[in-house]
C-alpha cells in the first residue's frame, strides 16, 4: 500500500538491537569492584597483544598508513615474535580528534585485552589517555605525538615515546643557523596551535642564545589558512635573511608553493621543521620544495647499513620510500622485542622498568639512539631536499649530533 | 515524553497527546530506567563507559531537541555551549574543587551564560539564517578554545582532569562514574520534558508552526525564543559537565562542528521533537563511532552517513515516527 519502502517498528527494532548487539556481545561482565579486572590473555608466557592505535580516517590517515606499514614489516621481517612471544595485533582507528581516539584506545584495553599500546599521531589524544594507562598499569609508546607535555609535565612510568618531540627538531634548527650566518635576522612562522607554539618557543630560545635575533614572526589560524600572501609581505618588509616554518600536510603544501611563486625563495631561504617536506607531501609540493632545509631526526636518504636494508624492504614491500613515521613505529616493536627479552611481566610496570634498561638502540635506520626521559635522545639531521633521478628527496646536508628533549 | 511532536495529520494531535502519557508509557519509561541503572551490574567496563556516553551525548542532543524539534530553531553552533559547559567543569575541577554539584552547576551556568550572550542576535533571525548564524559562533568559540592556551590548553585540551567527588570519595570506578552521569541526565531529561509539556512549550511550539500569528495573538516570540535558547544552552552545559566527568578530558573538537553536526544528526535519526526519538539517535551515532568504528578499518564515518541516509530516506519522521504509524490504521 505504501509507495515508500518503509519500515514497521518491528524490523526496526530488529535492526537497532542487532546493530547494538555487536559491541555488547564481547562486553558482559560487569563494572563495579576491582578495576584491574582484564584476563590474563593467552596461554601466560605465550602471547602478547598489542593494540596499534592510529588514524585509518581523516587528514592524519597516510600517516597512519606508513605507521601500520612500519610495524608489520618488523614483524615480518622477525617472524611476528618478541622474543619467546608470538605477537597478536589488534589495529583500531584513531581518527583525526582525541573523540575518537580515546574510545579507540579505551576499546582495546578494556573490550580487546590488550597488553600494549602503540601509535597515537594525535598530541592531545596521547595526553588525553595517561589517566586510563595510569590506572589500568598498561604500557602505551607513542609512536608520533610531538608533544613536550607527554614526556615533561604529564610524565608517567606508563608512557614511552619512540617518535621525537616538537622543540627536540625545532632547536636543532635554532643552534644551526645562528652559527651558519644568519644570526643577524630570522623571521619565524608557525600556525596558532600548541604544537606551533612549542616549536617557536624552542627554535627561538636556542637561535637566541646562541646569538641570533628574530626581526619578526606570525602565527597563522590553524587548518583554515590557505592564501599565506599577507604573511609573506610580512616575511618580505622584515628584512629578515632566513624564515623558520613549522607546518605540516595540507597546509605545508599551500605554504611552500607561494613561498616559491611569491618569489621570495632565492632571497630569504626557507628553513623548517621536517614534517614541512616529510612523506607524501614533497612529491605534491613538486620544484617549489627545491632547496628548502629542513630538520628531522630520520630520512630515507641515510647512509647507514640499518637504513640501507630497512629501504629496500620497505620499497619492496609497499611500493613506496618509508617515512619518519615508518620508523618511529619500527622502532617501537623494536625497543617492545628488547624490552620483553628482559621484563618479567607484561604489566605496564614490568614492561616500563625493561624499557629503562634497554640501552642503546643500535639498529635502528635513524642511527643510534638511547631513551632519556621516555622519549628518544637521537640524531637529528640537517636535511636539503634535491632532485635525485627525476624524484625529489631530503638529501642529508649535516649530521647535528645527538640531542635531548628541550628543557622546559 | 510523547506528547511533544505535534504531526502534521489533522487530528493526529488530539488524538495521539492527550491520552497516551499516563499508564502503559509510564511503566515503559520506569522499565528502561531500571534496565539503565542496573547496567554497570552485568556489563564489562567499555560496555559500561560506551553507555554513559550514550547518556551524556543523549542530553546534549535532548537539548538541541528543545531548539530544533520543539522551537523549530535548527542550530548548528550548539556545541559550543555543551563545549563551554565542558571547559568550565574542568576547569573548576582542576582548579577549584571536583566535589559533585559543584561542576554540574558551573557547567550549566556557563553554557547558559554564554547562550544568553549570543541568543540575543540568533534568536532574531530564523530558517538558514539562524543556521549560519549559530555556525559562527560554535567556530568562533572553537577558535578562542584553541588559541586561550592558558586556560583552554590550546589544541592539546584541558588535561588530568580529576574525577568527580560525591562525599568526599572520588568516583574512580567506571560504574559509579556511569551512576552518576545517569542520575544528572534523568534529572536534565525530566526538566526539558517538564519545559516541553508546559504551557511556554505549547507556545513555542506555536512558534514554531506558525510565529506571525503567535506574534499577532500577542505572544512576544522573540523573549519566548530567547528564553528557550538560553535553557538549551543551560542543559548543554550541564551535558558538557557529564562529558568531563566521563572522559576527564576536553579539547577543541568538543565544541567544534562535528560535534554540533552530530548532534543534529542524532536529533534527526530520532525525529526532531521527540525527546526519546532524540536519545535514539544519539545511542545509535555514538555506537558506531565508538564501538563499532575503530573496528572499520577507517570507515566508521562512512557507516555513519549510510545509516543517516537510510534513516532520511526509510524514516522520514525519524525513530519516533515508527510509533505513530503503528497507532493509525494503515
Amino acid at each position: 500500500m505504501a509507495v515508500h519502502p518503509t519500515f514497521d517498528r518491528r524490523r526496526f527494532l530488529g535492526l537497532l538491537g542487532a546493530a547494538s548487539a555487536l559491541p555488547v556481545v564481547a562486553a558482559c561482565g560487569s563494572s563495579i569492584g576491582g578495576s584491574t579486572g582484564a584476563p590474563a590473555t593467552g596461554g601466560g608466557g605465550g602471547t602478547v597483544k598489542v593494540g596499534l592505535v592510529v588514524p585509518q580516517s581523516g587528514v592524519y590517515a597516510a600517516l597512519g598508513t606508513d605507521m601500520q606499514r612500519g610495524w608489520e614489516l618488523w614483524l615480518a621481517d622477525n617472524g611476528q615474535r618478541f622474543g619467546d612471544y608470538t605477537v597478536e595485533t589488534v589495529i583500531a582507528d584513531e581518527g583525526e580528534t582525541p573523540q575518537t581516539g580515546v574510545p579507540a584506545v579505551q576499546k582495546v584495553l578494556q573490550n580487546g585485552g590488550v597488553d600494549v599500546v602503540v601509535g597515537l599521531v594525535n598530541s592531545a589524544t596521547a595526553l588525553g589517555v595517561r589517566d586510563l594507562l595510569t590506572e589500568s598499569k598498561k604500557l602505551l609508546v607513542v609512536t608520533n605525538a610531538g608533544a613536550e607535555a607527554v614526556t615533561s609535565t604529564s610524565r608517567t612510568p606508563y608512557i614511552w615515546r619512540t617518535s621525537f618531540t616538537n622543540g627536540q627538531v625545532a632547536a636543532a634548527m635554532g643552534t644551526h643557523l645562528a652559527q651558519s650566518g644568519f644570526s643577524e635576522g630570522v623571521y619565524a612562522i608557525a600556525p596558532d596551535y600548541a604544537a606551533g607554539t612549542e616549536v617557536i618557543t624552542a627554535f627561538t630560545k636556542a637561535f637566541e642564545s646562541g646569538g641570533g635575533r628574530v626581526v619578526g614572526s606570525a602565527k597563522t589560524p590553524f587548518g583554515t589558512t590557505s592564501d599565506y600572501q599577507p604573511f609573506l609581505t610580512g616575511i618580505q618588509s622584515s628584512g629578515a635573511r632566513a624564515a623558520f616554518c613549522f607546518y605540516s600536510g595540507a597546509e605545508a603544501i599551500n605554504f611552500v608553493k607561494q613561498y616559491a611563486q611569491f618569489g621570495l625563495a632565492s632571497t630569504i631561504p626557507l628553513y623548517g621543521s621536517g614534517f614541512l617536506t616529510e612523506g607524501n607531501v614533497l612529491p605534491q609540493q613538486g620544484d617549489a620544495a627545491l632547496g628548502v632545509q629542513t630538520t628531522l631526526h630520520y630520512t630515507d636518504q641515510l647512509d647507514n647499513p640499518a637504513n640501507k636494508a630497512f629501504v629496500q624492504a620497505y620499497t619492496a614491500k609497499y611500493g613506496e620510500a618509508p617515512s619518519c613515521f615508518s620508523v618511529q613505529t619500527w622502532d617501537a616493536a623494536n625497543v617492545l622485542d628488547r624490552a620483553l627479552a628482559s621484563a618479567t611481566g607484561l604489566d605496564g610496570d614490568s614492561l616500563a622498568t625493561a624499557l629503562g634498561t634497554v640501552g642503546a638502540i643500535n639498529d635502528s635506520p635513524r642511527g643510534a639512539w638511547t631513551f632519556e626521559n621516555q622519549t628518544p635522545r637521537q640524531n637529528i639531521y640537517l636535511r636539503r631536499v634535491d632532485n635525485s633521478g627525476g624524484a625529489l628527496v631530503n638529501a642529508v646536508v649535516q649530521d647535528l649530533g645527538p640531542q635531548s628533549q628541550p628543557a622546559a | 515524553m510523547t506528547a511533544v511532536d505535534a504531526p502534521a495529520v489533522p487530528g493526529g494531535t488530539a488524538a495521539v497527546s492527550p491520552r497516551v502519557p499516563r499508564g502503559r508509557d509510564g511503566l515503559v519509561a520506569a522499565a528502561v530506567l531500571v534496565v539503565l541503572a542496573a547496567a554497570p551490574l552485568f556489563l564489562a567496563p567499555f560496555a559500561t563507559t560506551t553507555l554513559a556516553r550514550i547518556l551524556v551525548f543523549a542530553l546534549f542532543a535532548v537539548s538541541l531537541d528543545l531548539l530544533v524539534g520543539v522551537t523549530g530553531l535548527p542550530s548548528l553552533g550548539h556545541a559550543a555551549y555543551f563545549g563551554s559547559g565542558a571547559y568550565a567543569a574542568g576547569w573548576v575541577s582542576i582548579n577549584v574543587t571536583a566535589e559533585a554539584p559543584v561542576p554540574l552547576l558551573v557547567g550549566a551556568a556557563v553554557g547558559a551564560v554564554a547562550a544568553a550572550l549570543t541568543g540575543w542576535i540568533t534568536v532574531r533571525t530564523g530558517g538558514v539564517f539562524f543556521l549560519m548564524l549559530t555556525l559562527a559562533i560554535g567556530e568562533t568559540v572553537q577558535q578562542v578554545a584553541n588559541t586561550w592556551e592558558s586556560v583552554t590548553g590550546g589544541a592539546n585540551g584541558l588535561t588530568g582532569v580529576p574525577a568527580v567527588r560525591a562525599g568526599g570519595a572520588p568516583l574512580a570506578n567506571a560504574g559509579f562514574v556511569y551512576w552518576y552521569v545517569l542520575a544528572v541526565f534523568v534529572l536534565g531529561f525530566v526538566l526539558v520534558w517538564l519545559v516541553a509539556r508546559s504551557p511556554f512549550g505549547a507556545a513555542l511550539r506555536g512558534i514554531r508552526d506558525n510565529e506571525p500569528r503567535m506574534r499577532a495573538i500577542g505572544y512576544p516570540t522573540a523573549l519566548y525564543k530567547y528564553g528557550v535558547f538560553v535553557i538549551a544552552g543551560g542543559v548543554a552545559g550541564v551535558a558538557g559537565s557529564l562529558l568531563v566527568a566521563q572522559q576527564r578530558l576536553v579539547t577543541p573538537a568538543d565544541l567544534g562542528f562535528l560535534t554540533a553536526s552530530l548532534a543534529l544528526l542524532a536529533v534527526i535519526i530520532g525525529g526532531a521533537g521527540s525527546l526519546w526519538g532524540a536519545c535514539l539517535g544519539a545511542a545509535l551515532v555514538i555506537l558506531i563511532r565508538d564501538a563499532l568504528g575503530p573496528g572499520l578499518g577507517g570507515h566508521g564515518t562512512l557507516l555513519l552517513g549510510i545509516v543517516f541516509v537510510l534513516v532520511v530516506y526509510l524514516l522520514p519522521r525519524g525513530a519516533a515516527g515508527l510509533r505513530l504509524r503503528r497507532r493509525s490504521p494503515s
